[in-house]
């Protein structure tokens, strides 16, 4: 099993670094560069969500590593190497305090809260900005991208998340996931067994927020005019949406549902106006047919297919003498 | 000297004192039991002793370190670890993997080795499931330990709860009514456990409602009543103590025998 995982990973991730050879649509590119950057988004957040706290502010920390970006390279003048991974500092840092401030909140009081604090930094950058866009300079180039092609952006992005999913899935096979998962389950019974859920919490958060605000320190230069609006809640949902359409319960969830919903939107017609509605559309018939997300798509069908009066009297036969023994 | 010390230790929510001026000595080695009517305050004796509540006043001393006002998870840190009355388990996880989340406080390798697998952490999670299955094993869990919590049969889930308050590795075990709801010989396991829990050093806190239970396992016993200590003593004592039978039965009875 070990192996054929390995050499899978191997296949999908040169096939995923030669496609700019083949492809030569720089809006194939483009969808591709911000499909990465929501995946991104989208699997972190459902580490947080994971622990059982509602977090709907995932786009601040976006915002937070994008603006530190580019007021680093732009008004301060440094390297955007040296930038980038301040940018995931501060957001993490930030996310820290957040965490600290709001640790005896929980549900949906924190749940406000973060959509509270979402406006909070995207009015920050309306008075800072004055409410107009800024243009970021591109990146400095290092090794061999020296960022004059979007391709050059694209190798970048897929380098990222592919680093990011690689460290969330080696979190998943720890034994930090199954502290998450028992801290979601039921909270005093996990801290009488002395874990320190409230530090498990918060350094989930800020974990996850670093990774977002690397993905804004990505994001603004690429866009080269960043504004306010690109940090809205309506966008810190649409993050939401992408996990529950996918799936929370997977690591693959998230990344599925963000690979979907970008896409989707731009094979239909009269996207700009349409987007809302579609992500309203598919959010309902994700609740209606897969409360799983779309992970659970294949295990569904199987289901659907294949149980029979048959299997109902096997399931029936192996489960009763189990609950008869004591 | 007493293992765990708890000085007029008063708890109010709003205007009732759950918990009013209660002193107790628990010393090492010994199965202490906690009686008392319905709503007299055992069980926030218990959240208050390992921190789930704050205190009004009061202190509480356990092994020469004041834990007052320490988080629960502190508390359990330093070897005062309780079960609970109604959730025992981590439902959707199988019963091994809800004994190996109990051994979080004996990992040593930290969390970023840990996340990495590292070779010393890899070592230190194979260890510890070891460890884990030797310890379901001593506790007869070992043909549960793949199925989900869930669906386990009540007792088994009971018995699991003591088990992962095992693995954590306390000196005082608080046991919140462990047989509440177990047929008779799911009850008498219990009370071999307990036993078998205070052979292996561990002191035991006891609260029960079930009267055969305490009178089978606690050297001592407190009986708590509207929040304040009623009395305490041994089970014969306490079984002929005429403010305890009055608590109980709402009457003086005149001639008493042995307990019932």
């Amino acid at each position: 099993m070990q192996i054929p995982k390995k050499v899978f990973a191997v296949i999908v991730i040169g096939i995923l670094l030669l496609l700019p050879q083949w492809i030569e649509s720089l809006y194939i590119l483009n969808l591709l560069i911000f499909v990465g950057l929501n995946i991104i988004l989208a699997s972190t957040n459902r580490l947080i969500l994971r622990t059982g706290v509602w977090f709907m502010g995932h786009i601040a920390f976006y915002a937070i590593g994008a603006y530190v970006a580019l007021l680093g390279t732009k008004y301060l003048g440094l390297n955007y190497w040296l930038v980038f991974p301040l940018s995931g500092m501060i957001s993490g840092l930030v996310a820290l305090l957040f965490g600290y401030a709001t640790s005896r909140l929980s549900g949906i009081p924190f749940a406000i809260l973060t959509v509270a604090f979402v406006e909070v930094v995207r009015l920050t950058i309306v008075k800072v900005a004055s409410g107009r866009p800024v243009s970021c300079p591109a990146p400095d180039p290092i090794l061999f991208f020296d960022f004059s092609q979007k391709d050059h952006y694209y190798y970048f992005v897929v380098i990222l998340t592919i680093a990011i999913i690689y460290l969330l899935y080696l979190i998943e096979n720890s034994r930090v996931a199954r502290t998450i998962n028992a801290i979601h389950e039921n909270e005093p019974l996990t801290e009488s067994l002395g874990i320190n859920c409230i530090r498990y919490k918060i350094a989930i958060i800020s974990f996850s927020c670093a990774c977002a605000g690397l993905a804004g320190a990505v994001f603004a230069p690429y866009v080269t005019v960043v504004g306010h609006t690109s940090f809205n809640l309506n966008a810190s949902i649409i993050i939401l949406i992408y996990v529950v359409v996918g799936g929370i319960g997977s690591l693959w969830g998230p990344i599925l549902g963000a690979m979907f919903l970008t896409i989707l939107p731009e094979l239909l017609p009269g996207r700009a106006s349409m987007q809302n509605i579609i992500y309203a559309a598919t959010v309902l018939a994700s609740l209606f047919f897969l409360p799983g997300g779309l992970v659970s798509l294949p295990e569904t069908i199987r289901k659907k297919r294949f149980v029979t009066a048959l299997q109902l009297l096997k399931q029936k036969k192996t489960k009763t003498p189990k609950n008869i023994k004591k | 000297m007493s293992f765990l010390e708890v000085t007029s230790l008063t708890k109010k929510f709003g205007g009732l004192s759950a918990l009013l001026d209660v002193s107790l000595k628990v010393r090492k080695g010994e199965i202490l039991g906690i009686i008392g009517p319905n709503g007299a305050g055992k069980s926030t004796l218990f959240n208050t002793i390992t921190g789930f509540h704050k205190p009004n006043s009061g202190k509480v001393v356990f092994d020469g370190k004041s834990i007052t006002d320490m988080k629960p998870n502190r508390v359990a840190a330093l070897g005062l670890v309780r079960t609970w009355q109604l959730i025992h388990v981590i439902s959707p996880k199988t019963a091994l993997e809800n004994v190996l989340l109990s051994f979080h406080l004996q990992h040593r390798v930290g969390i970023f080795p840990s996340v990495l697998n590292t070779k010393t952490a890899y070592r230190e999670k194979l260890s510890i499931q070891v460890e884990a299955l030797e310890l379901m094993e001593d506790m007869g869990l070992t043909e549960y330990k793949d199925e989900i919590a869930a669906s386990l049969p009540y007792g088994v889930q009971r018995i699991l709860g003591i088990c992962m308050a095992l693995a954590t590795k306390p000196k005082l075990l608080l046991l919140d009514e462990p047989t509440a709801g177990l047929s008779g010989a799911e009850t008498a396991k219990i009370i071999e456990y307990i036993h078998g829990i205070r052979k292996n050093g561990i002191t035991v806190m006891l609260v029960e409602h079930d009267m055969k239970v305490i009178m089978n396992t606690c050297d001592r016993i407190i009986v708590l009543n509207f929040g304040t200590k009623l009395a305490e003593g041994t089970p014969q004592e306490i079984s002929k103590n005429q403010t305890v039978i009055k608590a109980y039965l709402g009457f003086e009875t005149k001639n008493n025998d042995d307990s019932a």
